[in-house]
């Protein structure tokens, strides 16, 4: 370090320890912090989701592991049971998975909007148990009339805390 | 509205003005560890406030 | 002095530009089909995004300008560690406020899709650029060394942009597509948005020219310690 060779206090000199203590303790937080962000980069970033035709062609690969499988969900296939469960279907390049999901879906979630759902197959069946939906939507806003403001309005008096 | 987008707006403010404060703050001490070691008053620099 | 008064106008626009964007944004703009005021956060979100590009642009460019051996000047290392500084804020920003959104549009606070991985890696990489420019060495060797991680950092903000075109993203792509050239909103939506860039520019110049200040007086305060230093040691009959 070549601040050493010019003449500092002793008090100055100790503190410029006390620095590069410190120092050291950001940098090992930040290189274990970008280890990380790269190590979720390449395992779950790179294919955040397989597609419903992508699932069930790999089917007897995937057996019951966990991943984030996405598609539209179809008009009319909505359900929702007991307690807080939804079940619909997903369907995407023709093929059609039926998904149970466990929770409340988001409040922006309805038929014909595209998904990503995550959870797994249930035992060997073509079904899918998930415990997440992602609602995906477009990049386009378009002002809502105003007569239907106040039905978007009212419809969204959040339930949510 | 729904509160989000509340908080949304709220957390710009509160971190731009935060570190806005921070910023001038920290000018000023540095203003005011640098002023008393000079002995003839040095006119101020075009930086400086009022 | 005229610079100074530049600044002023600078700060005074910034926050005249933002009182009217959160006007506007808040209670003048309306719903949206679908997202009904969800829609509200639109204007500060990109915007948020959009400055953290701009300041890490702004970083790369005096890093340049101060490897270059015909421009280099402290002056651009300071510039470049500002921006960088003002940049790492508006990416925090830009996580949190998307946060938010995704929560309510998305339904999730955080998942690992390519675009928010890589605005997460920007952000401690920047912060690790920080955290570089305040190890202790000679103060050129510091500036050489911090620009070139300057340079490496920035790979990754064209990475950010475009992951959600190379990549399967939770993430729309944006609002205003620089690549297609496409505006997808209008009227008076389009136009706070656009305010909102705008403005939060201006006060991402004013945030920087202050972090510049600071780092001028950073300097002046080291040469006058290293003085004084030099003084105590000729006081105590030590061979400086």
């Amino acid at each position: 370090m070549s601040t050493a060779t010019t003449p500092a206090p002793v008090a100055a000199r100790q503190s410029a320890a006390a620095t590069r203590r410190r120092l050291a303790i950001v940098g090992v937080i930040i290189v274990a912090a970008l280890g990380f962000l790269v190590y979720k980069g390449l395992t779950s970033a790179i294919v955040f989701f397989k597609t419903a035709s992508e699932a069930l062609a790999n089917r007897a690969a995937l057996g019951n592991s966990t991943f984030q499988l996405e598609g539209t969900v179809v008009h009319g296939s909505v359900h929702h049971l007991g307690g807080a469960s939804v079940a619909f279907e997903l369907r995407q390049g023709g093929a059609t998975i039926h998904v149970v999901n466990s929770g409340e879906p988001p409040q922006l979630f309805r038929p014909g909007l595209p998904v990503v759902v995550v959870g797994h197959f249930v035992g060997t069946s073509d079904s899918f148990a998930s415990d997440q939906i992602m609602v995906k939507h477009s990049q386009q806003y378009i002002a809502a009339h105003p007569s239907r403001v106040r039905a978007a309005g009212a419809k969204k008096s959040p339930a949510r805390p | 509205m729904s509160g989000y987008v509340e908080a949304g707006y709220l957390v710009v403010v509160l971190g731009l003005g935060g570190y806005a404060v921070s910023l001038v703050a920290r000018q000023r001490s540095a203003r005011g560890r640098l002023e008393p070691k000079r002995t003839p008053p040095t006119p101020r620099e075009p930086g400086a406030k009022r | 002095m005229k610079s100074n008064r530049i600044l002023r106008l600078t700060g005074a626009l910034g926050l005249a530009g933002v009182v009217a964007t959160f006007w506007l944004g808040l209670f003048v703009t309306p719903n949206a089909e679908f997202f009904g005021s969800l829609v509200r956060l639109l204007y500060v979100h990109p915007s948020m995004a959009w400055v953290a590009f701009l300041a890490y642009g702004m970083a790369f460019l005096s890093s340049l300008l101060y490897l270059w051996p015909r421009t280099r000047h402290p002056r651009f290392d300071h510039l470049a560690g500002a921006s960088a500084e003002v940049g790492v804020v508006f990416t925090g920003l830009t996580l949190v406020t998307g946060s938010i959104w995704g929560r309510t549009t998305w339904g999730v606070w955080w998942t690992w899709d390519p675009l928010l991985t890589t605005t997460a890696l920007l952000f401690v990489l920047y912060l690790g650029y920080l955290a570089l420019r305040r190890v202790p060495g000679d103060p050129e060797v510091v500036a050489r060394r911090s620009a070139i991680a300057a340079l490496i950092a920035f790979i990754d903000v064209p990475i950010v942009y475009f992951s959600v075109t190379w990549w399967r993203s939770l993430h729309q792509p944006p609002t205003v597509n620089l690549a297609s050239r496409h505006l997808y909103v209008h009227g008076i939506m389009a136009f706070t948005l656009f305010l909102s860039f705008a403005s939060f520019t201006l006060v991402y110049a004013w945030l920087t020219a202050q972090r510049y200040r600071l780092y001028a007086l950073a300097e002046k305060e080291a040469d006058e310690g290293l003085d004084l230093a030099l003084e105590e040691r000729r006081a105590e009959g030590v061979p400086a």
